[in-house]
This record gives structure tokens, sequence and C-alpha cells, in this order.
């Protein structure tokens, strides 16, 4: 059985791929796909007036090829690194073969693996066109990440970007339903149009389930031991009125982790900006999101 | 519209009178309602304890919603919150009784602003909310 | 040179190879000039260098020149060989990766 990234050894050499017979379709494949449309890549009389007997085949084709066996060979991998040197032309119609072995493995700090690996191609003349040199690691969603993907948590929140604008009509009946909902004292007179201050949560479309980029988070692969809002800012250029059309535009600005003393604790911070119907900013907004995580029996069950 | 603060009168480290808060579930269930937060944790009695929580848990931003309306009826009519900040420090159950406390930590006389700490206590006098805020009082009442 | 890509696959599937598939064709369509410098100029090497734990779906690409070194070959011939590096970074300016591609002019015919 073909051993995959997590029992491959050192000094395994992979089934060699080929010798396969590269196609002219291949390269003309190549050129729209990278947009290298040098002639001498497909076209005979080309390659001919520069002294090859054929087209010559496209050098990052064959990096790709050997990054895929690689991929092939190892099962799901990341392939952060990934070096190849083209040493001689290769030829269309020339049978080629694709091999490579392990060089290295190490454990990354906390126990992913990452493989280093030697890569090679040779052409009927026995010639070695090409040399490569990758680093493969396993996946990071794989069971045998132990860090939070932070990057990716970013990005599964848009960070810095906005993620997503609502527009709410604030019905008077909603204040009130909200100011008996905590126990305050509904307002009269002159006044009696004002929202309470921490209305704006009812205006929060993460809270209200409007905006939902929760997926990536909650399907990590880690014992989650708790959460929760940890803090809530609002400020206000005027109170919040009944009546009020209010366009809330919501921005994840900070995702960061912490230790804590129950576990890895992710934060995920987001702002809302609350513009009235003349576009006028009524209300800035930061609420502060935290999940703890038990990284050490997510270390545990790996090791 | 008047105001029942005099600031010529008020000092830095006045006390709020303090507030008793005691929720219930049917209360919970009604602020979900009203702030469209449907988090189970709230109302969910099995969730909750699959959570290790031994009863279902108040709602930070209800907690808030104390702390901001304490602040509000101690100034009076024509008040609103410029800033509110609110930080949560620990989880209170629902039923449970909570504390909601005051501080004055600042005074702006000609802005009418006054700044002041807030916090829960639970019963064991632990605070479980803190928060700040910067209150706008309404017009001096000249009369 | 600076361009930017959007790429809609999702993020877990794409490697920086699939958004730059020929780093110096990648860099030159950029605008920058392919330096013909001896008799002869070949396609020496590419690299990829993915930095952040994964790629975003838009990404901004600057393109330049990195490095021009000269050599002589065992067999006495001249070779200069000049760096054609791409960095990728997120819309909010985080490197996520690099590129490389190399130009190799050699000195003589074939």
């Amino acid at each position: 059985m073909m051993p995959d990234i997590k029992t491959v050894d050192v000094g395994f050499r992979f089934p060699d791929h080929g010798p396969i017979a590269v196609q002219l379709e291949d390269m003309v494949r190549w050129a729209a796909a990278s947009g290298d449309y040098t002639a001498f890549h497909f076209d005979q009389d080309e390659a001919e007036a520069r002294g090859f007997p054929a087209p010559v085949v496209h050098g990052p084709w064959k990096a790709a090829v050997l990054r895929s066996l690689v991929e092939s060979w190892l099962g799901a991998v990341n392939i952060p690194e990934f070096s190849v040197r083209y040493l001689a032309p290769d030829f269309v119609g020339d049978a080629m073969v694709f091999g490579g072995e392990v060089a290295a493995i190490e454990a990354s700090r906390h126990g992913r693996r990452i493989v280093r690996c030697d890569l090679w191609a040779t052409r009927s003349d026995g010639v070695k066109t090409v040399t490569a040199t990758c680093v493969a690691t396993t996946d990071d969603g794989a069971e045998a990440a132990t860090d939070l993907p932070l990057q990716r948590v970013m990005d599964s929140v848009r960070l810095g970007e906005p993620a997503g604008t609502f527009v709410y009509r604030i019905d008077g009946n909603d204040v009130d339903r909200f100011v008996d909902a905590i126990g305050g004292q509904r307002r009269t007179g002159p006044e009696a149009d004002i929202a309470p201050a921490t209305f704006y949560a009812a205006l929060d479309p993460v809270e209200r389930r409007d905006l939902d980029l929760d997926g990536f988070v909650q399907n990590l692969p880690f014992p989650k031991i708790g959460g929760g809002n940890a803090f809530n800012e609002v400020e206000y250029q005027r109170p919040l009125r009944k009546g009020d059309v209010i366009t809330v535009t919501t921005r994840y600005t900070e995702v960061y982790e912490k230790e804590g003393s129950t576990g890895t604790l992710l934060f995920r911070v987001r702002e809302n900006e609350l513009r009235d119907a003349d576009g006028e900013l009524v209300a800035t907004t930061r609420c502060g999101h935290v999940l703890a995580f038990d990284m050490a029996i997510a270390r545990g069950v790996t090791s | 519209m008047t105001t029942a603060i005099d600031l010529r009168m008020l000092e830095e480290g006045h006390e709020l009178t303090p507030a008793v808060q005691f929720t219930t579930t049917a209360q919970l269930v009604r602020y979900a309602g009203a702030a469209n937060d449907y988090s189970g944790i709230h109302y969910d009695l099995g969730y909750a304890h699959e959570r290790g929580f031994p009863d279902v848990i108040v709602h930070g931003f209800l907690k808030a919603s104390f702390l901001a309306e304490l602040a509000c009826d101690w100034a009076g009519p024509g008040s609103w919150l410029r800033r509110f900040a609110t930080r949560y420090q620990g989880i209170d159950v629902v039923g449970a009784p909570i504390v909601c406390r005051g501080r004055v930590t600042g005074i702006r006389i000609d802005e009418r602003q006054v700044s002041l700490e807030l916090w829960t206590e639970n019963a064991q006098g632990a605070r479980t909310t803190t928060a700040t805020g910067q209150l706008q009082l309404g017009e001096e009442d000249l009369t | 040179m600076s361009r930017a890509t959007d790429q809609s696959a999702s993020a877990a599937a794409v490697a920086l190879a699939d958004i730059c598939p020929d780093p110096l064709v990648f860099a030159l369509e950029s605008g920058l000039p392919r330096l013909r410098l001896l008799d002869r100029v070949i396609d020496g090497g590419s690299d990829w260098e993915l930095i952040a734990a994964s790629i975003p779906s838009s990404l901004t690409a600057v393109s330049r020149i990195s490095e021009i070194v000269g050599r002589t070959s065992s067999a006495g011939r001249r070779l200069i060989r000049t760096c054609y590096e791409t960095e990728f970074r997120s819309t909010r300016g985080v490197l996520v990766g690099r590129a490389r591609g190399f130009s190799l002019d050699v000195e003589g015919a074939e």
C-alpha cells in the first residue's frame, strides 16, 4: 500500500510516472492556461528555426505535473514551497518520466508533519531535464493540525472588508417591547421616541443572525469549551429614535488569540456603522466575541 | 427638558442608588424576542446543561441594559448615553440576584456631561459585568 | 507593476501555482521587460512560496525584477540570471505568498 503524508518514511521512492509522450495539445492547453504563447512551444517551424527538433515543452508545465504528482502520492497536502529548475529542454512527442523521493521529514512546532521531497524528470535519452524540491505538510483542515488557523478565520469573516449591509426600520412597538424586556420605564413626553442606550443590540446583524460568518469557526476540529460576548461598546452621535430607518454596515476589524486560564481564546471583533435615512452617522458600535478551545485536548488526541 | 441632577452639587465618587434585578426565564425569552438574539443558552435548559451551566444564563446585553437604565433613571428626563462600553467578566444564571451599581467618575459642567463607572455584582459580591458610560444630561432647568 | 486578481474557487483548493502557473510569464504580463543581455535567453526555473495559511479570494500582485546575477559557467560561458518576483498580498496588505521566475541569459549559440 502507498504510504501517505502521515506514514511515509525518509528515502521512500515514489513510483515513477511515465514514460509519457508529451502531446502538442498539452502545450496548447498550457499556453492558454498560463498565457505563455511563445510559438516554439507549439509551432514545429518556430522550434526548428530555433534549432530544436520539435516544439519545446513549457518548463512550468513540467513543474505543474510534478506538483500534482506530489498531491497524488501523498494524499491531500499543502505545498507551501515548491522550487524547480529547468536544466535542459524536453520536446513534444518525446517520452518523459517523472519521479521523486522523500528527502527529509520534520515536525512543526505543534506536531504537524513536514515532508521534504526531491523531484525530477528525465527525457528518453536519460538526461535529467528538471530538478525540483518541495515542502509538503499535512493539511490545516486535517485532524493533525493543532494550531488555530488564524489566517483562515480572518478570511472567513472577510477581515477589514465590509461583511454585510442591512437596513432596519425602528418601529415604535419594537422600542417599547425592548424597554419592557429590560424592565425599563417607557419614556414619555417630548422624548418618548428615544430608544434605550442598548437598543443597538437589536440592530446588530450578527446577533440577529442576518449575517452569519460563523460556519468556519464552528466547524474547527477542536473541542469548544465556552464562548460568548466579551465586550460591547457604542458611541452615539444622537440617540436612536422610533421611526429611524437605519442602515447598518458590519466589518470585522480584529481576529486574535490569547491564552486563557481555561484554554485558547479566539477573539473576533466587529464594528457596526449605523446611519440614518439621510446618510448621517448615528452610532458606531464594537462587539467582541470570544470562543474558548481546549487545544491541549486537541494535541493529546493527535500525538 | 429638565433634569433631576444639579451638576454644581455633584461630586466625583458619588454613588448611584443600587438596583437589584431578579431575572426570570420569561424575561430572558422576552429579551431574546425584543433583541432578536435567539442563542439557546438563554432559554434552553438542556443546552445550558450540556455547556456545563447549572441553569440558563442571562444575556450579557440584558445586564448591560440594566446598567444603562440605572444611569439614565438616575440622570432623569432628557438624558442619554453618548458612549457606553460593557465588559462581560462572568455569567449570571437566571433568577440569581443581580445588583446594579454605579459611581460618578467625571463631571463636565459646561457640556453637561457626566462620566460613570457601572457594574453588576452577584450574590457573592463578584463583579460579573463592568461598564463605563458618558451621560449627556438634558437642558438645565432655569426656572 | 501591480495588478489585481480575483479567483472565486474555494480557498482550500487553491494553490499559488494555480493563480500564477508561470511566474515568469505572470511578471512579464504585468509590463516588466524581458531582458536580453547575451546570445540566448531561456527559462531557468520557478519558485512558489506560500506564506499565509490560506489564500484569500482577492489578491493584489506586485511584480518586480528583484535580482540580476552574473556568473561564468564551468565551460567558461557567461550566464546572467534575472529574477522576476511577484508578491501576492491580501486586500489588507498582508503578504500571502511569493512566486519567482528565473530568466537565464546564456553566452554563445546552442
